[in-house]
């Protein structure tokens, strides 16, 4: 609840004052044959993944459906969607895993 | 040890790093690609990687297989490149005092790298 509000000002506070941060995003199999990209950097104004995620289907409307089966992770590390970004990450787009 | 490689395993090579004076059990898995029912003519199996999540993911299994009474040693290996139908994709080893531990030890990590470990598949066809 409190973490909630205290998302909700800064986003307001970025809004505000028109923050930006950079992000890099790694597409792997599924999402790379969807965007035909194995990268890219992003300007982005939002705070936490899940705002990540928005922006990317609005950019890359090919990826919608695998993002909704993806997991994300930032910095090599898996993370939800509440997770809070900052300037420099790396975000990975994770389909489906299928190892073995 | 844990590894991710692009030429096919040498297994007996895999097997010999397991033995050791104090372990009386070394359980094997063995990962092939197949061709499923209705897959049509399969030839293959193109595994791609998030090269260093997969390894810290891989360590991290290792580390908490270690971990448990009776493990002596661990040996995690999958393919990175094209594996035809028959060869070996995926090696799990895991030498322990006792057989129980090793085969449950085994099968934790199987299933842990199939769920976590970001590496993919592309079946290649005739």
């Amino acid at each position: 609840m409190v973490t909630s509000l205290i998302v909700k000002r800064i986003n307001s506070i970025k809004s505000v004052y028109n923050i930006v941060m950079r992000v890099k995003i790694l597409f792997f199999a599924e999402a790379k044959r969807a965007v035909g990209l194995e990268e890219t950097e992003i300007d982005f104004d939002g705070a936490n993944i899940s705002d990540l995620k928005e922006f990317l289907k609005d950019q890359f409307p090919s990826i919608n459906n695998v993002l909704e089966g993806s997991a994300f992770a930032v910095n090599k590390e898996y993370a939800r969607l509440q997770k809070t970004l900052k300037d420099g990450d790396t975000v990975a787009i994770i389909p489906p895993v299928e190892g073995g | 040890m844990v590894r991710l490689e692009k030429e096919p395993l040498n297994i007996d090579f895999l097997i010999g790093s397991l033995k050791s004076d104090t372990a009386g059990s070394i359980v094997i898995f063995l990962g092939e690609p197949r061709r499923g029912k209705g897959d049509g003519p399969v030839v293959s199996i193109d595994y791609s990687t998030y090269e260093e999540m997969a390894l810290k993911e891989l360590i991290r299994i290792e580390e908490e297989a270690l971990k448990k009474d009776g493990i002596i040693d661990v040996i995690i290996v999958h393919r990175v490149s094209e594996v035809p139908l028959k060869e070996i994709s995926f090696f799990v080893g895991v030498s322990s005092a006792h057989r129980k531990e090793g085969f449950e030890i085994c099968n934790f990590i199987v299933e842990e790298v199939k769920k976590n470990v970001p590496i993919w598949k592309e079946i290649k066809y005739d």
